[in-house]
């Protein structure tokens, strides 16, 4: 059965839900890996989208609205090779271009916006999908579990304390091979590490208007961060099955791009404010 | 004429209030609401002419009072310097502040907020200590770079950021969002939810009762005495240790990369504890089952099992200990396999435990 909050956690994300529905939701958030993981997946996109450069606008392109508007009609502007041919065809000029006046402007804009969120959203939930099957279907082969659940029966505390592997057996699928579950790491991190490349690019041109001192801290920090990441992607690869260490992966690169992003933004801040 | 004129025109002026006069009126005057709702004035524009400091000395500055109607928040925006906030149950702020005479702070006031900003005649970022005494209630929003934030028994809703400074924050009511990139935050006695950050420094929460969440990467969480149904606390390089009361209904999660994780679980507990590593260990103080769950994942129920815990260390131990046991220091990883007492539990974990 389909988690019933799953359908909200966009409004969620755009802080549309009322108080009491947002509270619930929060609750189970807390209980929920994959919703919480949809909602940083959704928070990511949005800030994502924000940081997206402003496209440049044609310079004329407000006289000739204004012009648009002035008139009254939707009118064709003349483009200077805009299909000659057609137009001495049809015994009128007519171009490749094409004019709106401003409300049609505005809502073809929504209509745009509209699309490619409606775009994003239906990627994200596919790739969100395929993530959140990933880890479960490479789980280990039974005979690699039992073999180190044997191994750590050791502890007094253990005494009758294993549980039947039923979710690892009836879902391994696809053989957990070293090679496997490294491809399965690596779709699962694209979006971080792609994240991670843009932000690296931003900082890089911001980073001097932060003081030395900041720069340094920041540094050292991000590498005891990718120390830790290197680390998680040893583990996994050497135990490919292991969900602990696959989530542990994927929060160290969530924090990585956390980290990134707050001293990106802080050296974006600094420009006003003096060196941070 | 002229010169009756001149007279007149002084005569008025000395009637006008000094802005500082306006803010304390319950009604400003019409020439203020005119001037629009942002009014910018210096808090030592008197004091220029007699009292400049050629050599940049900083002298501690005349306070300003101000009057503030409820809901009105306070802005600060520091560069270097300290930022000290104490409350009192006036509907009034006492703005004092230590800087040199070459910097001047503007008051501005706008009709939700009164900002504090540095206007440096230098052109380099001036050092302030703000001292300021603030209706409890008031909203604070307080920002800094080289600066030491404190704040005492506030009331309201507290935000503080800093760079490369300390945040302190003790008594007080609300909720507190705290975050520095190179300092510590401590916080003390307080009840409210709690967001506290830090890159290069640890986090210290004591005596807080409400929803807790705390984050580093280069440094230790420590929450003593908590009283929280929902705690969250995490690092990549340092210790969590965990003291409090486990509420029934609540949810407590505590993870580290390299570094070990302390809880004190009270005797009558009624939780779910799962304990994941990679290269780690599990220890205990008192005797628990631990049931395996999946790999490297395993799971102890204590009483009901109500509340859910969820302790992960990729290379350290996790200890599980009682209340009045002394705390265990993430050194202690070294020497732990001879020490070994009776009732106590041990799970060794590792890439060898596979092979």
């Amino acid at each position: 059965m389909q988690d019933p909050w799953i359908e909200r956690l966009s409004e969620y994300v755009d802080e549309e839900l009322s108080r009491p529905d947002r509270e619930a939701l929060e609750q189970h958030l807390l209980r929920c890996t994959e919703c919480s993981s949809a909602v940083e997946d959704l928070m990511a996109v949005r800030e994502r989208a924000r940081n997206l450069p402003e496209a440049s606008v044609p310079a004329e392109l407000w006289s000739r609205i204004e012009s648009s508007i002035a008139t009254g009609r939707l009118r064709s502007v003349p483009s200077q090779e805009a299909r000659p041919e057609r137009a001495k065809e049809s015994g009128r000029e007519r171009t490749g271009r094409l004019s709106l006046s401003l409300p049609q402007l505005v809502a073809a804009c929504l209509a745009v916006a509209l699309l490619s969120g409606a775009g994003v959203f239906a990627l994200m939930k596919l790739s969100g999908r395929a993530s959140r099957i990933g880890p479960t279907v490479a789980q280990a082969p039974p005979s690699g579990a039992a073999r180190e659940g044997a191994t750590q029966a050791q502890a007094p505390s253990r005494q009758g304390a294993e549980e039947p592997r039923s979710i690892a057996a009836s879902n391994a699928t696809v053989p957990a091979t070293g090679s496997g579950a490294v491809n399965t790491t690596r779709t699962e991190a694209t979006p971080h590490e792609e994240a991670i490349a843009e932000l690296r690019k931003a900082l890089a041109r911001e980073r001097d208007r932060l003081d030395p001192a900041t720069v340094r801290a920041l540094e050292s920090n991000l590498a005891i961060i990718d120390l830790a990441i290197d680390q998680a992607k040893r583990a996994l690869a050497a135990d490919p099955a292991n969900t602990y260490v696959k989530e542990h992966l994927a929060e160290t690169m969530r924090r990585k791009v956390e980290l990134l992003q707050r001293a990106t933004l802080l050296a974006s801040t600094a420009n006003s404010e003096g060196t941070r | 004429m002229l010169a009756a004129a001149l007279a007149l025109l002084v005569l008025l002026a000395s009637f006008v209030p000094q802005p500082w006069a306006w803010a304390a009126c319950p009604t400003p005057p019409d020439a203020a609401r005119i001037a629009g709702l942002v009014a910018a004035y210096s808090d030592d524009e008197d004091h220029d002419a007699e009292d400049d400091d050629e050599y940049g000395n900083t002298i501690p500055q005349p306070d300003t009072t101000i009057v503030v109607r409820p809901g009105v928040a306070l802005e600060i925006e520091n560069f270097g310097g300290e930022i000290s906030v104490k409350t009192w149950d006036k509907d009034a702020i006492k703005i004092a502040a230590d800087h040199s005479l070459r910097d001047k702070v503007i008051i501005e006031r706008t009709g939700s907020a009164i900002r504090l900003k540095v206007k440096s005649r230098r052109f380099v970022p001036a050092v302030i200590r703000y001292r300021i005494t603030a209706p409890r209630w008031m909203k604070l929003e307080l920002s800094g770079v080289n600066t030491d934030i404190d704040i005492e028994d506030a009331r309201g809703e507290v935000r503080a950021e800093t760079v490369q400074g300390d945040i302190t924050l003790k008594g007080g009511v609300g909720f507190a969002s705290l975050s520095s990139i190179q300092g510590e935050i401590t916080v003390t006695g307080v009840r409210g939810r709690i967001e506290a950050s830090s890159v290069n420094q640890g986090v210290r929460l004591v005596n807080v009762v409400g929803a807790i969440f705390a984050e580093s990467v280069n440094g230790g969480i420590v929450i003593e005495n908590a009283e929280s149904d929902s705690v969250e606390a995490s690092t990549v390089n340092g210790p969590v240790t965990f003291e409090g009361l486990v509420s029934d209904t609540g949810y407590y999660r505590f993870a580290t990369h390299n570094g070990c994780i302390d809880v004190a679980m009270p005797e009558k507990s009624n939780a779910t504890v799962s304990l994941s590593t990679f290269s780690g260990g599990i220890d205990s103080s008192f005797p628990v089952t631990l049931k395996k769950i999946k790999s490297r994942r395993f799971q102890t129920t204590l009483g009901s099992g109500r509340a859910k815990f969820e302790l992960e260390s990729f290379q350290g131990t996790i200890f599980l200990r009682r209340p009045q046991e002394a705390r265990q220091g993430c050194d202690s990883d070294d020497e732990k396999d001879k020490d070994e007492k009776d009732g106590k539990t041990k799970v060794e974990s590792g890439d060898q435990d596979d092979r």
